[in-house]
């Protein structure tokens, strides 16, 4: 993992580290400053032990989340590099036949003597280690003794006397086996295939060619890798055997599918490497592909996926985090008032109040943040022994937490914390000396002080430059922000000149929600343009939040008088009920804090549910996917059908069942390149060919139509219009 | 009474002889008003109260529940601010001061005694009395010499390392005592000083109180609804609807 949200792992380390001194010489400051101040915070920790176990607890939850996250995404990380570098092995860029710059494989053939060219090329070059002719075929095979069939192994030729630097092929045991030393019919069948025939040593496998059986016999089982035909999670595996046998067995004498390279410095090499190999092959019609690199590439950006959607939510944890670190310092404080009235009177500045929850909240901090990242560790641990059991079929998870993920948690961890406590501390440190003496509530002010004014203009400069900067770059994040920040900051202005707190914040707080959820054709007029990314869910969640509970905080009256009407028909409860809302209206901004860490936590749940429903959709499938077709049947190159009714009808099958069967060619994106008029590549689709009969039989709704196109019916039409490509 | 708790009248009489009266204004008044507004309620709590007092003199409060005194006391000693008028302790207008200036006046001329919370609970008896020390510059083993000084000056030095939850009634008030008078104040604001303890107690620490007073010459200005403080006061200020009355 390098990358999280855009940003290089190892930057955010070295800011956090410098975050996290800098909180340290802070607090290393105060306590050399003004001692008595600092062991008058400490001395609260001990104060009430199941107190400060619970502090502990709700301060370490955010850095749990986080530590957690950062190990998930280490474990996903770790997990897929470790079966991209199990199945490539020694194999660093392959040349294959073709020019879009993608390893595609789809049984294009090259010439063996290619090999031979290359090495004369290469000769003498430090990077390139050894050079490999391949011959790859997806073949249905049947294992004579289990009766058990797969319709796709990869028969894989390989050229026994080259085959050195890519290291010996070996069996399951780690015992080398001698590719060149196996009998005629013999083969190495790969883990994987060997587990869906149940195959052993000694059985006979009918490899099934232009629909003829072959007999070969199972001479090893050795361990899945390119090598031995498996291809990743996908990939039901195949089998090894030497290159002469299989061009025999495939009738392509002379011929290859790739040639693999290994590099002597291994896959740092690549981008030399590649170099030349492209050199060499500049004007053929082949290609290199550092298909490694790429492999662990994608592999890296598959583990950020997971990590960020798993950073997601710990943003969420973070944000209810600091909601809980401001209650319990505001409750806290409301239950020393007193003795902070009293504290304040004989001669301790606001500062000193500040300092003294400082050193307090840090001893919290340092604890909770350790505790909060060893339990994290666990807690990702715990999650990777449940994805091997989901997904321990398609690659072994191998639990993993990397020192930089630790550091980065519990810095973080403490940082927002940290933060978090100077802010309440601050806050709380803010106390009328009278009424804290007498512990009675503070009154509240008719207008707002100076100090809002100047937040207020600022709040509104600041939105309305988000705003500018959102609609200049086309960002949501920003502009969205700015939209909130603006008729929020306006409010706090405005409570400067005395208009009802109640009034403004209510219309700020609409204003939010309306931005939120306002229909898109609505901001789609309204508004510029705008992308956005899943940091989205984080943003809207937070405000609406936010907004929803100003609402409903400024506007409990209402709730009071609600229940007062409804609480008519069962006056026995009545007082009670009355009771249990009075408490919570008459401290409005622990209320507010409170609904807000519910709402957040259900928010954040909500958007979660909703992700793997998608998600579940997407890969799982639904009737809609599957366009009403039922079942699906491959078919392999080396074994076309021409004619699928009849061949059912031949084996027997009764086609009475069937309602209709079409017919799909599928090219994998990786062997397409979109062009713009202009040549410039766009990027790479899927295509997929298909007959009449899909067409007529599909359930497939179109979700939307280009212009000049009055039904599904008129798009698929014109689909089916003959044409000559260029 | 504390076994360890010598009277007020021994005290008095084991420290130095009493300094020599004087007729310097240390607390002047004039024309103070305090109106608490919620916007909703408006409660005139003080209309226009005049009141002076002079160095070394204790004065006690006195008025029915809700005339003021309390709110008086707040703003005679800058706890609280004030919306008219003017107050001036030893020459300084306090309602002119920013609040850590304020703070350090009151921490460096006043002391404070009030009837609940008096002691920080998770500080010793001498180090809630060196705090108002320590707040303000001086050196931790100054700062501790001095509090211990002053424990024993109230009769509970031994006492000095407990916490308030292991000290008595009395004792915590005569630990609070001494926490008032530490930095040597000019002025000591007692808010109910002897109002959560019982008479004989109560009578220890109204002993130590003008002992004091009278030993140092130290300002004492006690809110309190108990006669008996009233009686050994030099003076009883009267209120009543936010206005003095009687002086």
């Amino acid at each position: 993992m390098k990358v999280i949200f855009g940003i290089p792992t190892g930057s955010i380390m070295v800011v956090l580290l410098v975050v996290f001194a800098l909180c340290l010489a802070l607090s290393a400051l105060l306590f050399l400053r003004n001692r008595a101040v600092f062991r008058l915070g400490v001395r609260n920790v001990p104060r009430r032990p199941a107190q400060t176990i619970l502090i502990v607890v709700g301060l370490m939850l955010s850095t749990l989340i986080i530590a957690a996250s950062f190990a998930t995404g280490d474990t996903l990380d770790s997990s897929i590099r470790g079966q991209v570098l199990d199945v490539y092995g020694q194999t660093d860029e392959q040349v294959v036949a073709g020019s879009s710059g993608t390893a595609y494989q789809g049984g294009a053939r090259l010439p063996e003597t290619l090999v031979a060219d290359l090495e004369s090329r290469f000769r003498g070059n430090p990077d390139v280690e050894g050079l490999l002719p391949v011959l790859a075929e997806s073949l249905p095979v049947v294992d004579q003794r289990t009766r058990l069939f797969e319709p796709a192994l990869t028969a894989t030729g390989l050229d026994p006397a080259r085959l050195g630097p890519f290291g010996p092929l070996a069996d399951t045991g780690g015992k080398a086996v001698n590719l060149g030393a196996l009998p005629a019919d013999g083969v190495v069948l790969g883990k994987t295939a060997a587990e869906k025939l149940n195959a052993s040593v000694g059985d006979t496998l009918l490899v099934y060619v232009q629909n003829q059986p072959h007999p070969l016999t199972v001479a090893a089982i050795g361990a899945d890798s390119l090598l031995t035909g498996y291809t990743g999670a996908s990939s039901a595996g195949g089998f090894a055997l030497p290159l002469g046998t299989a061009q025999t067995l495939l009738g392509a004498p002379g011929q290859i599918t790739r040639v693999d390279v290994t590099n002597r410095g291994g896959v740092q090499q690549s981008p030399a490497v590649m170099q030349a190999l492209e050199a060499a092959l500049a004007g053929t019609p082949y290609q290199a592909v550092d298909a490694q690199a790429n492999e662990l590439r994608t592999a890296e950006e598959t583990g950020n996926a997971f990590l960020t959607i798993f950073l997601l939510f710990g943003l969420f944890s973070i944000a209810v985090g600091i909601l809980l670190i401001f209650l319990i310092f505001v409750l806290l404080a409301a239950e020393r008032k007193p003795e902070m009235g009293i504290a304040r009177a004989v001669g301790m500045k606001r500062r000193h109040l500040t300092e003294m929850f400082l050193a307090e909240g840090l001893a919290y901090d340092l604890v909770s943040a350790l505790v909060g990242a060893a339990l994290g560790v666990l807690v990702a641990f715990a999650m990777a022994g449940f994805m091997a059991r989901i997904f321990g079929q398609a690659f072994p998870i191998r639990p993993t937490v990397t020192w930089q993920s630790l550091v980065i948690a519990y810095t973080l961890g403490v940082v927002v914390t940290f933060v978090s406590i100077v802010i309440s501390a601050w806050r709380v440190s803010r106390l009328n000396i009278v009424t804290a003496i007498r512990d009675t509530p503070d009154p509240v002010p008719v207008r707002e002080s100076r100090r809002w004014l100047i937040f207020g203009a600022l709040g509104v400069a600041l939105g309305a430059l988000l705003v500018w900067v959102g609609a200049t770059t086309g960002q949501e994040f920003p502009f969205a922000t700015g939209m909130c920040a603006v008729p929020l900051s306006l409010a706090v202005l405005l409570r400067r000149f005395g208009v009802p707190a109640r009034l403004v914040f209510t219309v700020a707080a609409f204003l939010v929600l309306f931005y939120f959820l306002m229909p898109s054709t609505w901001s789609g007029t309204l508004f510029p343009h705008l992308t956005a990314g899943i940091e989205m869910f984080f943003l809207s969640g937070i405000l609406l939040v936010a907004a929803a509970t100003v609402i409903i905080v400024w506007n409990a009256t209402l709730l009071t008088f609600l229940v007062g009407v409804l609480g008519r028909a069962s006056a026995r409860w009545l007082p009670a009920v009355k009771i249990a809302v009075a408490y919570p209206l008459e401290r409005k901004g622990r209320t507010g804090m409170t609904i807000s860490m519910f709402s957040l936590i259900v928010f954040s749940l909500v958007v979660m549910a909703a992700i793997n429903d998608n998600v579940m959709r997407r890969v799982v499938g639904t009737g809609d996917v599957s366009a009403g077709w039922d079942v699906m049947a491959v078919q392999g190159q080396a074994n076309p059908i021409t004619d699928f009714s009849a061949t059912l009808v031949a084996h027997g099958v009764d086609t009475g069942q069937i309602a209709a069967t079409s017919r799909l060619q599928v090219v994998p994106w990786q062997a397409t390149q979109v062009l713009q008029a202009g040549g410039a590549t766009t990027g790479q689709y899927q295509v997929v060919g298909i007959d009449r009969a899909f067409i007529d039989n599909s359930r497939l709704p179109l979700q939307t139509r280009a212009t000049g196109y009055d039904s599904d019916a008129a798009v698929w039409g014109r689909c089916w219009v003959t044409r000559t490509w260029p | 009474m504390d076994a360890s708790a010598a009277s007020g009248a021994a005290l008095l009489e084991r420290a130095a002889p009493p300094l020599p009266p004087t007729n310097e204004v240390i607390i002047e008044a004039s024309g103070v008003e305090k109106t608490y507004d919620t916007g909703k309620v408006r409660v005139v709590a003080l209309r226009g109260v005049a009141l002076t007092v002079r160095r070394g003199e204790m004065v006690a409060i006195m008025g029915p529940s809700g005339c003021g005194k309390t709110t008086l006391l707040n703003c005679l000693s800058g706890l609280d601010t004030i919306d008219g008028g003017s107050i001036l302790i030893e020459g300084t207008d306090l309602s002119r001061l920013p609040d850590n200036a304020r703070t350090e006046f009151r921490a460096a001329k006043m002391g404070f005694i009030f009837q609940f919370y008096n002691l920080l609970p998770v500080l010793s008896a001498v180090e809630n009395v060196e705090l108002p020390l320590l707040v303000t510059g001086i050196k931790p083993r100054g700062a501790r010499e001095r509090a211990l000084e002053a424990l024993g000056q109230v009769g509970i030095r031994e006492w000095a390392d407990h916490r308030p939850a292991e000290l008595s009634g009395g004792q915590r008030q005569r630990a609070t005592i001494a926490r008032a008078l530490v930095n040597g104040p000019a002025i000591v604001w007692g808010d109910e000083p002897t109002g959560d303890l019982d008479s004989e107690t109560a009578d220890e620490i109204l002993q130590l109180m003008r002992a004091l007073n009278v030993r140092n010459r130290q300002t004492f200005v006690l809110v309190t609804h108990d006669p008996r403080i009233g009686a050994l006061c030099d003076r009883i200020v009267q209120m009543k609807d936010g206005r003095v009355v009687g002086a």
